[in-house]
């Protein structure tokens, strides 16, 4: 299992590295807007005046760009999550254990290692932040709220063009700094 | 303590009154986007800008769905957009950002970010983005580094540099 932290940086390392190819293809795709590669690539017409193809590239852009911010924050919180659960699920095995050899009560003995199950349910971003109210700083929970609300708006229908309301790079640090002192 | 009595402390206690706070926020940005206008008068009435008013749909889910005014300014062949982001932020109490067509990645956008709540008017910080190093492989730490951004006040000089920064 790689550590927390690592997880969290390598989603983050890799967005930026699809951001930077994507800002190669941008270079070059402005640089010459209706030649091969330009019109393979993002399915401009050679008959297209350059104003037109210009326009065609802006509109291009503006989403993959508004898609990767969204990507970046779904990312790296997917990777907190399962970082997350990984760690959890340590000790939910633990506890499971002690409940197993330690309380051998006759009622409820079928079941009463589900008496932990609901543990394994702290796995999204929603019930970690139930489980850390009252622990975290309040700006830090906030964060995490934004986080949280921006993967999910992403998930079921935001504009791609409209940016999350927190920069990938404070998403980044509030899970980096929670991951640090949590996990 | 019954839930009856929590329920009335709960009351009493501090409510989002969710539709003042999206007026003021709405009005906070259209005093924004009235001051962009009047620090770039010079170039509207030479004509070398020209701005266009919209509306953009904004939800956010601490305030529900609203509209909000953007604006985008023509130089050109080119287009800044200026969009209002949100009102729930972190480390302040509105974005709007100031972003060239089909250059809108994060790392490329200027953010203005508004300060307190004051109903005589907002102040406004600008962060501009850093020098772009897009073709740098780098560390994580150098990476964090170089998308750190300069802070300035929301001013008619620092705009003009905004804009020509985007435009260049």
């Amino acid at each position: 299992m790689a550590a927390p932290v690592e997880s969290i940086n390598t989603a983050f390392t890799r967005c930026d590295a699809l951001l930077k190819l994507v800002n190669y293809a941008r270079t070059r795709a402005f640089a010459n807007p209706k030649d091969d590669f330009s019109c393979e690539m993002f399915g401009i017409a050679k008959s297209e005046n350059k104003g037109m193809a210009l326009a065609k590239l802006n509109r291009i852009f503006d989403e993959i760009d508004g898609l990767i911010a969204h990507l970046t924050l779904l990312d790296i919180a997917a990777a907190f999550e399962k970082a997350f659960r990984e760690s959890l699920k340590n000790a939910v095995g633990e506890a499971r254990k002690i409940i197993h050899d330690q309380y051998n009560i006759p009622s409820l003995a079928e079941v009463r290692e589900k008496l932990v199950r609901n543990v394994d349910k702290y796995e999204g971003l929603g019930t970690i932040e139930v489980l850390l109210e009252g622990y975290m700083e309040p700006e830090l929970l906030k964060a995490l709220r934004l986080i949280r609300e921006n993967r999910n708006n992403f998930a079921h229908g935001t504009d791609v063009k409209s940016p999350p309301t927190i920069f990938a790079n404070q998403a980044f640090a509030v899970l980096k700094k929670i991951a640090e002192d949590y996990l | 303590m019954t839930l009856k009595d929590t329920l009335r402390k709960l009351q009493e206690g501090p409510q989002l009154d969710a539709q003042a706070v999206v007026e003021a926020w709405q009005k906070a940005v259209g005093d924004f986007l009235g001051q962009i206008r009047e620090f770039l008068k010079e170039y509207r009435e030479s004509g070398a800008i020209l701005i266009q008013d919209g509306q953009v749909q904004l939800r956010e889910d601490l305030l529900g769905g609203y509209s909000a005014p953007n604006m985008a300014l023509r130089a050109g062949p080119a287009t800044i957009r200026v969009e209002p982001v949100g009102r729930v932020v972190v480390g302040a109490t509105g974005r709007v950002d100031l972003y060239r067509m089909g250059r809108a990645a994060e790392s490329q956008r200027v953010i203005a970010l508004r300060e307190g709540i004051s109903p005589q008017g907002s102040r406004w910080n600008l962060l501009i983005p850093p020098i772009d190093r897009s073709f740098e492989i780098m560390s994580l730490p150098a990476l964090l580094k170089s998308q750190e951004r300069k802070q300035v006040p929301f001013d008619k000089e620092n705009l003009e540099s905004a804009v020509d920064k985007l435009l260049r």
